[in-house]
């Protein structure tokens, strides 16, 4: 374990690298994912053919495809980006797919009834939403989103294949300096364990105190 | 719904009608899984639309149509330019796009998919395993068993499953036998995937209610007897399209495979590299790689879509019919691993 404390300073460096990641992915998935749903629950057909489309062949292609078509394959196309970047455009694109289906399943955890009860006593269309529908859906979305933002930062490591120094980044660097590979992993392991399980425990809590117990 | 069919406004309170009193989720789980299908057709699929309004006039169905022709033309507008810009930097030019034609590059694609789906198979079966055992020893009467059973099923599922399997590629070669990449890649995926795996059969466990367990014990079960014979065998049924969902989380994980360890285990991915840097062509034959793991998740999410539904009009909903991303086990670490 020696081996982890002279390298701190690196493990950190990858460490604010993963924050970084994540939380910009995570900003740009949250609007792409507003968007999708929005375009899924609108009344023009091709914006509900556009992100139904665009979710079902996001959410079936693995992330690394993403990744790698981003960073081998778009430059043919004179698109090329620095690696950090090329991480944060695929995760944002992938993440923001799943975030469109939770967004989605929020608002479909508003009731029928709820909506014709607000329609009855007389609130329009905008009042129903801001009203009704998009404070129960916005709590229903709590926990899956995250869960989504953990998945997101474990995923993030799944970048230092397309050379992204992160924490796994830094970690394949000590590994091949070293050639001590179990104590450097653990190592990484322990680093992400400070984010992971930190959020899940946040998160939890977030959702109880919020949620609508029907 | 906003243009179309009146008919299903009839069905606002059908979810009182099938969801029967014993099967309603209990205690901490009876949120917000009971109304979620609120939206769904006697045919259980779930209304993407809820009525935001009611049926447009005239004038609303005016400004529909003229949304409609604007976006028509953006979209349009969008994938001419992509054309025009893949043939302006020459990548739509014949001699890209000609391995498609030869049988011998899709044999070796194939090949490729072949591995994938073995690795991913197998790799399933061993985490169903440790699934299962997971879940036992988290289910356990033993606080001592549980304490175990609950950490390693929390830190796994907090790592990274990068690291995972980087991890037991080198592991397991020095402290255990060499048994090639394709090996390291099934054990990563089936510990990993074990953790998830028990968390699902937890929640399935859960959502059966205690008065399950209470009679088999009543009848002379011992514990081990009611979860195997009692509990277990409800639980899996109804967890089957949760299953399957984290089976093509499993089967795009698998990738990693490709890029993580070494020498890389020639699955699907790895092959359409290969053949696309022989082929002078990296961009398209990722993209032919793209599609075919399209293809093959597809049925699968169609498969597991068809159980949800079925489920869904059996039991009502459970927390994991709506998609594992709805509730998920939560634990302390991430619920419902969809990712990846």
């Amino acid at each position: 374990m020696d081996l982890v404390w002279n390298n701190l300073d690196s493990y950190w460096k990858g460490w604010q690298n993963t924050v970084l990641l994540s939380l910009s992915s995570f900003a740009f998935a949250l609007v792409i994912g507003v968007l999708l749903a929005s375009f899924r629950v609108s009344p023009v057909a091709p914006l509900r053919a556009l992100a139904t489309g665009y979710v079902q062949l996001v959410r079936n292609t693995p992330l690394t495809v993403h990744l790698v078509i981003l960073f081998f394959g778009l430059p043919k196309l004179g698109l090329r980006w620095s690696p950090n970047v090329t991480a944060i455009i695929g995760l944002s694109l992938y993440t923001g797919a799943f975030v469109g289906e939770v967004v989605r399943a929020g608002i479909n955890t508003v009731g029928r009834g709820q909506v014709e009860a607000a329609r009855s006593i007389g609130l329009g269309f905008g009042s129903v939403l801001r009203l009704v529908v998009l404070p129960q859906a916005i709590r229903a979305t709590v926990a899956p989103l995250g869960s989504l933002l953990s998945a997101l930062v474990r995923n993030s490591a799944i970048a230092y294949t397309i050379s992204v120094l992160e924490i796994m980044g830094r970690a394949d660097r000590l590994v091949t300096e070293t050639a001590r590979p179990v104590p450097v992993l653990i190592g990484a392991a322990l680093a992400y364990y400070t984010i992971t399980l930190p959020l899940g425990v946040g998160i939890n809590a977030l959702d109880r105190r919020q949620r609508i117990l029907r | 719904m906003w243009a179309s069919t009146p008919s299903t406004a009839d069905n606002g309170s059908s979810d009182e009608r099938r969801i029967p009193n014993e099967r309603r989720i209990p205690n901490e789980r009876r949120n917000t899984n009971e109304r979620r299908n609120t939206n769904e057709r006697e045919d259980g699929r779930v209304d993407d639309a809820l009525i935001l309004g009611d049926e447009l006039g005239p004038r609303g169905r005016r400004r529909v149509q003229i949304a409609t022709a604007i976006a028509t033309v953006l979209l349009a507008a969008l994938a001419v330019a992509v054309v025009n810009r893949f043939s302006d930097k020459g990548q739509l030019e014949w001699d890209r796009w000609s391995f498609i034609s030869e049988w011998s590059i899709w044999r070796f694609l194939l090949r490729g998919l072949r591995n994938t789906l073995t690795a991913s198979l197998v790799a399933m079966a061993l985490a169903l395993v440790l699934g299962a055992l997971g879940a036992a020893g988290r289910l356990h009467p033993a606080r001592g068993v549980r304490a175990i059973a609950i950490v390693l099923v929390e830190l796994l599922r907090a790592t990274p499953l990068v690291l995972l399997i980087y991890f037991m590629g080198q592991f397991v070669p020095r402290y255990g036998p060499e048994l090639g990449s394709y090996w390291y890649l099934v054990i990563g995926l089936a510990t990993y995937n074990g953790a998830v795996i028990a968390e699902i059969f937890r929640a399935g466990v859960n959502s059966l209610g205690v008065g399950q367990r209470e009679a088999a014990l009543a009848v002379g079960f011992t514990d081990g007897q009611a979860l195997r014979r009692v509990l277990f065998p409800q639980a899996v049924r109804r967890m089957v399209p949760a299953l399957v969902n984290q089976l093509v989380t499993l089967l795009k994980d698998s990738s990693l495979g490709a890029l993580v360890l070494l020498p890389a285990v020639d699955d699907l991915l790895h092959q359409g590299k290969i053949v696309g840097d022989f082929r002078k062509s990296p961009l398209q034959g990722l993209l032919v790689t793209a599609a075919i793991y399209i293809v093959v998740n597809s049925a699968l999410s169609a498969v597991a879509r068809r159980l949800e539904q079925r489920q869904a009009r059996r039991y009502g909903r459970t927390e994991h019919a709506v998609g594992p991303l709805a509730e998920g086990g939560v634990g302390l670490g991430a619920p419902g691993a969809i990712e990846t």
